[in-house]
């Protein structure tokens, strides 16, 4: 219950926090970080997986009715915690991770490595469907893919951050 | 049925990923407007391109037919053009152009013709269109009369810059005062009223008037749009109700639309001048 409450608190701070100030502040063109996508992070690994679709699609749309821009976020939060689900039901074993008192991938859990490959795999991917959605050309693929970059260190080191900070 | 519960069973997950995808993606292409219109006008594009492939694909098999129609529209040209007379006269130093342009150095040119394809045609739906390979870049603007060979096509309604839209005879907006010939009589209006697409009802036409099966009905010389003279169809079948005061007559069209290829756009180079003097504008002097 506390876990669940806990979650709800997160994901207002962070949709706020998204729409009332990193996308007010400009940090040049590439820089667009996205640290929301901690709220999905932090997701236990038993959670029902259609539930996980649902609230990644409303607390999407939540953001996008913030912030203005019609269903980028929704997409690409779908698009993230599919590939989250396929990742975690193909790389991690939840007994494992459980008898570790643990119920969400973090660095202690694999080590670092396996983090580092999979935040930035995940952050990518989530960054990449926006960007393509948002710059919505083929000829613009370059421009895409560095501005995919850029943010998604941006928005690893503001999830690091975050993470220390709350101990989430 | 057990089947496709089963498969919809094992593919719940993406499949309801896909539709928070699909629904998301739908959100953006009707909300945001750079989006928006990229994504139309590029599938406009797209399907305009088809249709040019496919036109270019189908115009070859009706190359006979199109061929057989521009012989006998040439004869009907030299025939009007009275070349014969020049030909026995003894030697002269004149090409074939110059008698060609002698002989009609007395007229001005009133009507100029544009050649345009037809690149999508449809014929069986209630009010049918036309779509044409040429555009506003190519001197098509809104209102121009359409004709191929056989006889009248239809009017543009709209243009973009290389394409343009029109309204075929077989609409049940069009209408038409034509001209019969034989009796001399300008009378009645063409109107389609669906189900044939090489019949057209000829209306409103008094049934005093001693018309016969099998006379020609071209375009009269009142419309600003249509030049005189062009052929529109052949009477096929004349009822007299006796409750109407008006014949019924079925016309046969002279033009095939389903096989509608090359069309010729005309442009009434006095257009303007016609509109002016007809709403009261141009001042005429009184000498």
């Amino acid at each position: 219950m506390i876990d669940r409450l806990k979650l709800i608190i997160l994901a207002l701070i962070l949709a706020f926090l998204q729409s009332f100030l990193l996308e007010q502040v400009d940090m040049g063109f590439w820089l667009r970080p996205m640290p929301y996508i901690l709220l999905f992070l932090s997701f236990p690994l038993n959670f029902n997986k259609y539930i996980q679709l649902v609230i990644a699609f409303v607390f999407g749309t939540f953001i996008d009715l913030l912030s203005g821009s019609f269903g980028t976020n929704s997409a690409s939060c779908v698009f993230l915690v599919y590939i989250k689900q396929l990742v975690d039901s193909r790389f991690v074993d939840f007994d494992s991770i459980k008898l570790q008192g643990e119920s969400y991938i973090n660095i202690r859990t694999k080590g670092w490595v396996f983090f580092a490959y999979y935040i930035f795999g995940l952050t990518f991917s989530h960054h990449f469907v926006f960007f393509a959605l948002d710059f919505f050309e083929f000829s613009s693929i370059f421009r895409i893919l560095i501005t995919t970059i850029v943010s998604t260190l941006g928005t690893i080191s503001l999830v690091l951050l975050f993470k220390s900070i709350f101990r989430i | 049925m057990f089947v496709l519960i089963k498969w919809l069973r094992k593919y719940s997950y993406p499949l309801v990923a896909f539709l928070l995808f699909g629904f998301s993606v739908n959100q953006i292409l009707r909300y945001q407007i750079y989006q928006h219109s990229f994504y139309f006008q590029s599938s406009i594009t797209f399907f305009r391109t088809i249709d040019v492939w496919k036109s270019n694909f189908v115009t070859y098999f009706q190359l006979r037919h199109d061929n057989e129609i521009l012989a006998n529209e040439n004869i009907r040209l030299r025939n009007q053009l009275k070349i014969g007379l020049v030909k026995n006269e003894p030697f002269r130093d004149t090409s074939y152009s110059d008698s060609v342009s002698k002989e009609l150095s007395n007229y001005r040119v009133m009507y100029s013709y544009i050649k345009a394809k037809v690149i999508r045609n449809t014929t069986n739906s209630s009010n049918n269109f036309f779509t044409l390979d040429q555009g506003k870049n190519q001197g098509i603007y809104p209102g121009m009369a359409v004709i191929n060979p056989e006889g009248i096509v239809g009017v543009i309604l709209g243009c973009s810059q290389n394409f343009s839209r029109g309204m075929s005879v077989l609409n049940s907006k069009f209408g038409l005062t034509p001209l019969i010939p034989e009796m001399n009589l300008r009378q009645g209006v063409i109107n389609w009223k669906g189900a044939n697409a090489r019949i057209v009802d000829l209306d409103e036409i008094n049934r005093t008037e001693k018309i016969k099966q099998g006379m020609i009905v071209v375009t009269s010389n009142f419309s600003s749009i249509f030049p005189a003279n062009i052929p529109i169809g052949k009477i096929e079948k004349i009822e007299s109700p006796l409750n109407s005061q008006y014949h019924k007559i079925s016309l046969k069209l002279a033009t095939n639309f389903n096989k509608l290829n090359t069309v010729y756009c005309i442009k009434n180079n006095f257009n303007n001048e016609i509109d002016s003097l007809n709403s009261g504008t141009l001042n005429i002097s009184n000498d």
